[in-house]
């Protein structure tokens, strides 16, 4: 399927180093605004380690320079760059693009 | 009724349960895998073996249980026959049977003397008199106890290494505490004259007063003790007497029934420990090898796996032990080992500090190579790894005067115990190499405290944990892992490091903390770590700094296995009106909560969606709930009792003191959780020994306990004052949770803070009564302002839109999260497993 970006609103109402949930779709996706870097990312919401749709809510931070969220449940960590899973390797999260544009902000997750 | 004994297996009949009667029985099942014998085991005492050594923590607040060897069911899960209370009167070695004092007779295979030791009474008259006590068990001090709440002064006669314990206990009781020694000096067994001279100094600083060369000739009074008179004519008037003269082994029975005996008592063994009867072994303070008997339990310890050994057909021999030592007394440290005087040829180095209070000496060889002993009062620090050197006969280093030279240049020089061989004995009571901890520590052990449960090492005496502590923080540096306390790859920092920093800086905010003390953006655990510690300090609403809060902290609730949350309202000391109760269920029903009773005396409500929270918070407010803060590393709850206001055998009001504490501390930031209980009387239903501080009321005011848990590892909680009032409760407990909160790490309860904490009890008494460190207003004017600066933190958040933001699911939509789903159980709902869940995942 052909994928399309998606206005989620305006940027707003997303809070900095913190992360927030948006429906694309059927899709749950966490978008994330790492203030250090000036940059967003966009990962699955679904955390496959415990099935759960809970990523969003997890706390941000860097492992040795990368940036990593952190599931609130149990602990697993996660590259926001490419979604490898650092705590268990046979875990990954699907990433999605994310861009600013003009005060709203876009994903690219259908 | 008829016993039938299907199979009778060949019986092992250990006489006395006592510490090392306890020991053979633990070495025994150990050794014997085929379960080839039945063990029973005739136990004097009412109670089973306990643990002697530490019996005066008796008095200290620990109970008749804590002190057990062993639970009273380990005995029947290892199917070993106790009979408690029951004492053998008569061996029959003809027909191999004993007698117990309630006519139990029971055939032997083998016999197992463990009979002890008993205190040894010279024959003074009027040592029979009221008033006059020995100190061996728990009867004795219950004994003590009770006499000497008419008692305000005590003599102990006999300065060892007992009568001096026992006098600390005396003065602890409250007694003007007199020692009377025969003797020129103290500790005449362990001490040369200079050090028996200073540690006479250090006990008389400490109000005990010494008498030296003094000759008890009579006791006096009239039924009971009213002076002592001595052989040089003085007197002292005293209104009780513990007598700490010595022991004598138990060989009663031993002699009665024909087996040989020392002129001076004791039970002759070989070094099978076996008597002179091939099926009776002797062991423990009633045996007499090579014309000693050993008053402490190391060789008992060691003879317990000879015997037990030998039982199993593993030949091993009891080559005698070293008499070594190393205790806590009277507030200052006593150790010696190996000789104690030079001896023609050889050589000594002393250090006498009369200023400092400390002596220490060494005994050498004339060639200057080998430790023969030594003695260190004062400080008895450099004691583990002198007595490694002394014991593995190591070479001495060119000047060994550095090993007692005293700490504080950093070139400190000893023998790290990297350089002993493996089979260097560390735990002498346990007979641990340091070859068997290093393996466990390899195997995974991961603490000192799963050293001692992997090992038993250090479980004894304990003088052997500093040296176990080396060797753990050793081995783990070794293999690269940094048990350095830094938070983590962000912050070269431990908590009460971070802690200190913040409040001495004043910084405010993580970016600032980050910039100059760390790097990189922070992670899981030193976001929260930094939001702790700022709200600790600067107690503002936590959601201020949302970004460093984690999991519950970040909504304020608890959040579940399926991402929905539990909400729990404070109910300070589990009061709560009818009224109150009704909205609750109300609140619950409406929005269709699962309602428990939880362990903490309080209602918790679950299977919020995350977008619900402020709308129940507000319901809850209104109806005059606030947070319980079932979510933070806070103030849980202190539970109570109904106390002296309903129960008959209250004698504090056990509910008003809970609630008034439970709302002083509430919302306070801490290391990890802390909780407390206060019960109204010592029956205790508040379970307050098990909680960080807990309250049990007395006739007179309230006793304060300090670093109980229940949890993972449970830990009674120690005393740390009696009969103190209101006013002096809440000053003690404020410092203690300041000062904790101050110096802890990072998820560490006030139980392992304490334990950890060096000087351990005494210290923090020290601390927070005496103000050792001078920091008592720092800590009292902090708790004043995060008691005085308390908010809500539920209500702060429904009203600032800021920070209701983020509770919701989506953000872009008021669409429900529909992989949350539950199922109908007994009435309630609970979360579907993830077989029940009806959902498909779209990526
Ligand atoms: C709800 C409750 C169980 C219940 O249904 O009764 C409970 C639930 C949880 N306990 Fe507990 N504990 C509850 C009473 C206890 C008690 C009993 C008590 O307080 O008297 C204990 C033993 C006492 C103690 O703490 O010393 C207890 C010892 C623990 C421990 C082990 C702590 C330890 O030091 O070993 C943990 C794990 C931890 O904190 O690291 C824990 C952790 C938890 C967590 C936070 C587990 C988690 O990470 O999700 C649970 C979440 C609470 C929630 O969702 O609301 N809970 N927990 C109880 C809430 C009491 C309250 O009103 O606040
Ligand atoms: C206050 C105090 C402090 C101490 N501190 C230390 C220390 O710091 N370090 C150290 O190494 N040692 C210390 N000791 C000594 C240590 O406690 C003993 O060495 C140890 O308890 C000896 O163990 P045991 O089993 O031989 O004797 P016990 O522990 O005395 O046990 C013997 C048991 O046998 C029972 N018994 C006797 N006869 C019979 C019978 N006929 N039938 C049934 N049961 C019988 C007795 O009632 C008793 O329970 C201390 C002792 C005391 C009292
Ligand atoms: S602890 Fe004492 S006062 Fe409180 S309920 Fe129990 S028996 Fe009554
Ligand atoms: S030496 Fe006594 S416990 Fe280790």
């Amino acid at each position: 399927m052909d994928t399309n970006w998606t206005n989620i609103g305006s940027v707003d109402l997303y809070p900095q180093d913190l992360g927030s949930c948006v429906l694309v779709g059927d899709v749950q996706v966490a978008v994330f605004h790492l203030a250090d870097e000036q940059r967003w990312y966009a990962v699955q919401n679904y955390n496959p380690q415990n099935e759960r749709m809970v990523l969003s809510r997890g706390i941000v931070g860097d492992e040795k320079g990368t940036p990593i969220i952190i599931c609130p449940l149990h602990k697993y960590r996660y590259s926001l760059k490419d979604g490898k899973c650092f705590t268990d390797e046979q875990y990954s999260l699907k990433v999605f693009e994310v861009r600013e544009e003009a005060g709203e902000l876009l994903v690219k997750a259908s | 009724m008829v016993a039938i004994h299907l199979v009778m297996k060949p019986r092992i009949i250990v006489v006395g349960n006592g510490m090392v009667g306890y020991k053979f029985c633990e070495k025994f099942l150990e050794k014997d895998t085929a379960s080839k014998y039945q063990l029973v085991t005739f136990c004097e005492e009412p109670r089973p073996a306990y643990d002697r050594v530490h019996l005066s923590e008796y008095f200290s607040g620990k109970s008749a249980e804590d002190l057990y060897m062993n639970k009273l069911s380990w005995y029947s899960e290892n199917d070993i026959e106790l009979y408690i209370g029951e004492k053998v009167v008569e061996i029959d070695r003809e027909h191999k049977t004993v007698t117990s004092c309630k006519g139990k007779v029971l055939e032997y295979d083998k016999l197992v003397m463990a009979t002890g030791s008993a205190p040894f009474v010279p024959p003074v008259p009027g040592a029979d008199k009221a008033g006059v006590f020995v100190y061996r068990t728990i009867e004795d001090l219950d004994l003590m106890k009770d006499y000497a709440k008419q008692a305000k002064t005590c003599a102990v006669i006999g300065g060892g290494l007992l009568g001096l314990e026992a006098a600390k206990a005396a003065q602890d009781l409250g007694m003007k505490t007199h020692v009377v020694e025969f003797a020129p000096r103290l500790m005449p067994r362990q001490l040369d004259t200079a050090g028996g001279l200073l540690l006479k100094s250090v006990i008389e600083s400490r109000d005990i007063s010494v008498h030296l060369n003094k000759n008890t000739k009579d006791i006096a009074g009239d039924g009971a003790v009213s002076k002592m008179v001595f052989a040089d004519d003085s007197e002292l008037d005293v209104d009780m007497i513990i007598i700490s003269a010595g022991i004598r082994p138990r060989d009663e029975l031993a002699k009665e029934c024909g087996l040989e005996v020392g002129e001076r008592g004791g039970i002759k063994v070989d070094k099978y420990m076996l008597t002179s009867d091939p099926n009776i072994f002797a062991i423990g303070e009633c045996a007499l090898y090579e014309g000693m008997i050993y008053g402490l339990v190391a060789p008992g310890y060691k003879m317990a796996d000879v015997a037990a050994g030998l039982l199993c057909g593993v030949e091993e021999t009891f080559e005698g032990a070293d008499m070594s030592t190393k205790l806590k007394l009277i507030g200052t440290d006593v150790a010696s080992f190996g000789e104690i005087e030079a001896k023609e040829g050889d050589r000594e180095i002393v250090i006498n500090d009369d200023f400092k209070k400390i002596y220490k000496k060494l005994v050498i060889s004339a060639d200057g190579k080998l430790l023969l002993g030594g003695i260190l009062v004062g400080d008895a620090d450099a004691y583990g790894g002198l007595l490694q050197i002394y014991q593995n006969k190591m070479a001495l280093p060119p000047e060994p005067i550095q090993l007692i030279s005293p700490a504080g240049d950093d070139s400190q020089v000893g023998t790290s115990v990297m350089d002993l061989p493996d089979s260097a004995q560390i735990c002498s009571c346990e007979a641990v190499t340091k070859g068997t901890l290093c393996s466990a520590i390899d195997d995974g052990a991961s603490s000192v405290g799963d050293l001692k449960a992997c090992t038993k090492a250090g479980t004894g005496c304990g003088g052997c944990v500093p040296l176990m502590t080396d060797l753990f923080k050793a081995k783990m540096a070794e293999s690269g892992v940094v048990v350095s306390s830094r938070l983590c790859e962000h912050f070269d920092l431990s908590r009460s490091e971070m802690y200190d920093v913040v409040k001495v800086s004043g910084i405010k905010t993580f970016d600032e903390l980050l910039e100059k003390h760390g790097k990189g953006v922070g992670c899981e655990i030193c976001k929260p770590t930094a939001g702790s510690i700022f709200a600790s300090i600067w107690n503002k609403p936590i959601l201020e700094q949302k970004k460093l809060q984690d999991t519950n902290d970040a909504f304020l609730a608890n959040m579940q296995q399926d991402g929905t949350y539990s909400i729990v309202p404070r109910i300070p000391g589990g009061e709560i009106t009818p009224d109150k109760l009704i909205v609750l269920g109300e609140v619950a029903k409406k929005y269709s909560l699962y309602t428990k009773i939880t362990g903490g005396q309080r209602i918790d409500l679950f299977g919020a969606r995350v977008d619900q929270l402020p709308v129940i918070w507000k319901e809850l407010i209104d109806a005059g709930f606030e947070s319980g803060h079932a979510y933070g590393k806070s103030l849980r709850t202190v539970k109570s009792c109904v106390g002296s206001a309903w129960c008959r055998f209250g004698v504090q009001d056990s509910t008003t003191l809970a609630i008034d504490l439970e709302k002083r501390y509430r919302g306070i930031r801490s290391p990890h959780k802390f909780k407390s209980g206060v019960s109204g009387c010592a029956r205790e239903c508040a379970e307050a020994r098990s909680k960080d501080f807990g309250i049990i009321a007395t006739e007179k005011g309230w006793n304060l306990y300090v670093g109980g848990n229940g949890g993972m590892t449970p830990r009674h909680a120690d005393l740390f004052a009696s009969d103190i009032d209101r006013e002096t409760l809440i000053k003690y407990t404020d410092r203690f949770l300041m000062y904790y909160i101050k110096t802890a790490e990072r998820l560490e309860r006030t139980s392992v803070w304490l334990t950890k904490l060096e000087g351990g009890l005494d210290k923090l008494k020290a601390v927070v009564i005496e103000d050792s460190l001078g920091i008592c207003d720092e800590l009292d004017e902090q708790m004043k302002h995060l008691v005085d600066t308390y908010e809500c933190e539920w209500k702060d958040a429904i009203n600032d839109p800021e920070k209701l933001k983020r509770f919701r699911h989506f953000t872009n939509s008021d669409e429900k999260d529909k992989s949350v789903q539950f199922v109908q159980e007994r009435d309630q709902i609970r979360p579907a497993t993830l077989q029940e869940r009806n959902f498909s995942i779209n990526l």
